[in-house]
């Protein structure tokens, strides 16, 4: 059966064993260039935070609200990948068989390690102490017959839990849980779902198929299967976090709004230049490009759009993005963007080739100006150089690149 | 309470398993001696290495120094303090 380690609020608690003085406080890890501004967004946040409502994704301004004597730091993100890397160190010493799911995710079979470990319950024991006892970590883990059970057990009890799930506890486990506990089922979906009178996961199971499928498509099989705790996928063992990448993406909160077109594609460029820093230096082009829009913290309007070709350039992903933003021009007029992000997915691993257009072949200026754009950044910092439409926002509304990734 | 400090500071260190640890360090003319390591980690800026590090000294104070690999220098961060 595989096993699921799921890192216990991973950034808040790394923060908490380093800085022992914010043990048992409401701790806040922002995504941000300053702790302490509003326009951040929450990255993670302590058990003790979450008490007060803080949540992930959440706007720091809104996090405040709720927690005004909370702790509010930022988040180091190499910190989190080093401690991520030695977690899979040590799973890869109880089974060959490791998959880095997530950065806090991890998923393994042990099966062919049974007779030097013992059983799986006794490996995710071991593997729960290893990780307490030598990077101070809490973790909880989650055994089920698939893996999709597996992650949903490892929610049942947190922190610190260790939770099986037996093939013959489903469909009941799960019956009384709410629906969007169940994996992929967000905000939107529960929204559907619960329009049709779907509030748990036993709702679901007891919905015909049919009917899921008439309205959600593939999905709703999917939905319906996930419901009743069957699924096929296997593990995969990971040699890195590298291969856990599913896309790339920036987003910057905007306090209390802004509904300015020009503003916001300035704001966007300087999220797509560290998208596509970002995918240059670990070596990946995508296809489709992305944006989200949270309007004035009342809903979310999120747009995709795919190239004729994968590119890693932000002359290529900036016009698609800016293009999928004018088309929501009409919403903007009436609603202020809180939150705006961009992303790139559906990669190509350029370490194992790329397709290139005839302009490449013929003259690939942008791609030689990012090129020698990246040997400064490479050689002096991320803020070495700036595209100069962006100088004159400082750091004001927009993010540059600003992950250093070696 | 965080305190952002970002001064150069003299640090004592002694390599051990493989690792470079703080064991004491002058800022404001003050000798603090590091009683605990509680994290490390380690991160570039351009091609320049930084190894980070949370050190417990002091009255209940934890301080981040980080060494710069590539001019030599360590550099107090911030300190965290009750107050």
């Amino acid at each position: 059966m595989p096993i699921h380690i799921d890192m216990d609020a991973f950034f808040a608690s790394i923060e908490q064993r380093d800085i022992p003085l914010y043990k048992g406080k409401p701790l806040i890890v922002c995504h941000t260039d300053d702790a302490l501004s509003i326009r951040g967004i929450v990255s993670t946040s302590s058990y003790e935070a979450r008490e007060y409502g803080v949540r992930s994704a959440m706007s720091v301004l809104e996090a405040k609200r709720l927690c005004p004597d909370g702790i509010y730091v930022k988040g180091s993100y190499d910190k989190y990948l080093h401690n991520a890397k030695t977690i899979h160190e040590i799973c890869l010493r109880y089974s060959d068989k490791v998959e880095i799911y997530s950065v806090d995710e991890f998923f393994i079979d042990a099966r062919n390690s049974s007779r030097l470990f013992g059983g799986e319950v006794d490996i995710g024991l071991q593997i729960q102490n290893k990780i307490a006892e030598e990077i101070g970590l809490p973790c909880s883990i989650g055994i089920g017959p698939n893996k999709l059970v597996a992650k949903m057990a490892s929610e049942f009890k947190k922190p610190r839990g260790l939770t099986v799930i037996e093939e013959a506890d489903l469909p009941d486990a799960f019956a009384p849980l709410p629906v969007y506990k169940l994996v992929g089922v967000g905000r939107k979906m529960r929204r559907h779902l619960n329009s049709m009178g779907i509030f748990t996961i036993g709702d679901l199971a007891g919905t015909p198929e049919d009917e899921l499928k008439s309205r959600f498509g593939i999905v709703g099989t999917a939905l319906r299967q996930a419901s009743l705790g069957m699924n096929s996928s296997t593990v995969h063992s990971s040699f890195n976090l590298r291969e856990s990448i599913k896309s790339f993406g920036h987003s910057s909160a905007l306090g209390k709004g802004l509904s300015d077109l020009d503003r916001l594609t300035k704001v966007l460029l300087g999220l797509t230049e560290g998208v596509t820093r970002r995918m240059r230096k670990e070596g990946y082009a995508g296809r489709t490009v992305n944006i989200r829009l949270s309007m004035a913290r009342l809903f979310t309007v999120c747009r995709s759009k795919s190239m004729a070709v994968s590119s890693d350039l932000t002359d290529d992903v900036y016009p698609m993005a800016v293009n999928l933003l004018n088309k929501e021009s009409q919403l903007l007029a009436r609603y202020p963007v809180t939150t705006i992000g961009v992303s790139v997915s559906n990669l190509t691993d350029m370490e194992k080739g790329l397709q290139l257009s005839v302009l490449d072949l013929l003259e690939n200026r942008a791609g030689k100006i990012a090129s020698v754009m990246d040997s400064i950044r490479g050689k002096f910092g991320e803020r070495a150089v700036l595209r100069a439409s962006l100088s004159d926002w400082g750091r004001r509304y927009h993010s540059v690149p600003r992950l250093e990734i070696k | 309470m965080i305190t952002e400090i970002s001064e150069q500071i003299e640090v004592d260190a002694v390599f051990s398993n493989g690792q470079l640890n703080p064991v004491s360090f002058v800022w404001n003319k003050r000798l603090y001696r590091v009683k605990k390591v509680h994290g490390r980690y380690q991160d570039f800026v351009g091609r320049t290495q930084r190894l980070h590090y949370a050190v417990g000294a002091g009255a209940g104070e934890v301080f981040e120094i980080s060494f710069n690999t590539e001019d030599m220098t360590w550099e107090l961060l911030r300190i965290h303090n009750k107050s």
